[in-house]
C-alpha cells in the first residue's frame, strides 16, 4: 500500500445565500456604531499627513515632479479647508451625541431612503 | 527653512490670547511633568506661569497668508544673555510635521540647528529633536 494519500478533488461549496434571510441595510446600521464627525476627520488628517509626510520627503531629495507637486499643494489647501471648517464641528457633534439609538437609526433610515431615490432618479 | 505650506508670521492680536491660553494649557497638560498633577494644581498655577510669560517674552503666530485669523500655530520665545530660550512652540494637529514650528524658530533664531537654544516647557517632541537642533531643558529661567 502507498504511503501517498490520493488528492481528493476539491470541490467547492458555494452557499447560496437566501437573499430573505440577509439583514436589511436597516439592521446594519442598527449594529454598526455610527463614526463621530471628529473621528473621520482625524482619520482623513491622518492619512492626508501621511502622503504630504512621503511627498515632503521626495520634494527635500529635489526629485518631486510636477504631478506630485500639484497633488501635495491640492494636499495642503485640504488641511486648510478641513481646519476651516473644523470650527464649526463642534455643534454638529453635539447634535449627533444627544440623538438617542432610535433617533439616529430613524436619521440612517431617511439617509437611506434618500440615497434609493436618487438611485431611482438616475436610472 | 520653509514650512511645505505657505505661512504668514505675525504678531499676536488681542484674539489670539484665548487660543493660545488654551493651546498651550491643553497640549502641555500631556507632558510628562504636567500629568503627574492634579487638574486643580496645574490648570490654577499653570495659568498664573504662562500669564507671566506672555507678558516678559515675544511672541510669533503662523497663519494663513490669505487669511490672517486662520492660526496654524505659535512660538512664545524670549533672548537672555544673548541666549534664545523658547518657552513654547505650539503647532495645530491640523497642521503639524509640515515645518511650521521650524519655520518660525528659524525666523527669529536664524542659527537653529548651530547654537543651543534653552527650553522651558519639554514635550515628546522635546525628546525627539532635542539632538538634531541643540535644544536644552532648563524649566528655571524665566
Amino acid at each position: 500500500m502507498s504511503d501517498v494519500q490520493e488528492k481528493k478533488p476539491k470541490v467547492s461549496k458555494k452557499v447560496v445565500k437566501d437573499p430573505a434571510k440577509q439583514p436589511s441595510a436597516e439592521a446594519i446600521l442598527a449594529k454598526t456604531p455610527v463614526p463621530q464627525p471628529r473621528d473621520l476627520i482625524d482619520t482623513s488628517l491622518k492619512i492626508i499627513q501621511a502622503e504630504i509626510g512621503k511627498l515632503s520627503t521626495v520634494s527635500a531629495a529635489g526629485q518631486l515632479d510636477p504631478q506630485q507637486a500639484r497633488i501635495l499643494t491640492e494636499y495642503v489647501k485640504t488641511l486648510v479647508v478641513v481646519d476651516k471648517n473644523a470650527k464649526d464641528l463642534p455643534e454638529e457633534q453635539d447634535d449627533i451625541a444627544s440623538m438617542s439609538d432610535e433617533e439616529l437609526l430613524e436619521e440612517a433610515k431617511k439617509a437611506i431612503e434618500a440615497s434609493k431615490n436618487k438611485k431611482v432618479e438616475t436610472k | 527653512m520653509k514650512a511645505t505650506i505657505p505661512i504668514l508670521l505675525r504678531a499676536p492680536k488681542a484674539e489670539d490670547i484665548n487660543f493660545i491660553y488654551s493651546s498651550w494649557l491643553k497640549s502641555y497638560r500631556n507632558s510628562e511633568d504636567a500629568s503627574r498633577m492634579s487638574n486643580e494644581v496645574y490648570y490654577g498655577h499653570h495659568k498664573k506661569v504662562i500669564e507671566q510669560l506672555l507678558q516678559s517674552s515675544n511672541a510669533v503666530i503662523a497663519c494663513n497668508p490669505q487669511d490672517p485669523d486662520q492660526v496654524y500655530g505659535y512660538t512664545i520665545f524670549q533672548v537672555v544673555n544673548g541666549v534664545m530660550v523658547i518657552h513654547y512652540t505650539y503647532t495645530k494637529f491640523t497642521f503639524r510635521k509640515l515645518g511650521i514650528a521650524k519655520e518660525m524658530i528659524h525666523a527669529n533664531f536664524p542659527m537653529l540647528g548651530t547654537e543651543p537654544i534653552v527650553v522651558t516647557h519639554a514635550n515628546r517632541v522635546f525628546d525627539n529633536v532635542k539632538e538634531k537642533y541643540l535644544l536644552v531643558y532648563n524649566p528655571y529661567i524665566r
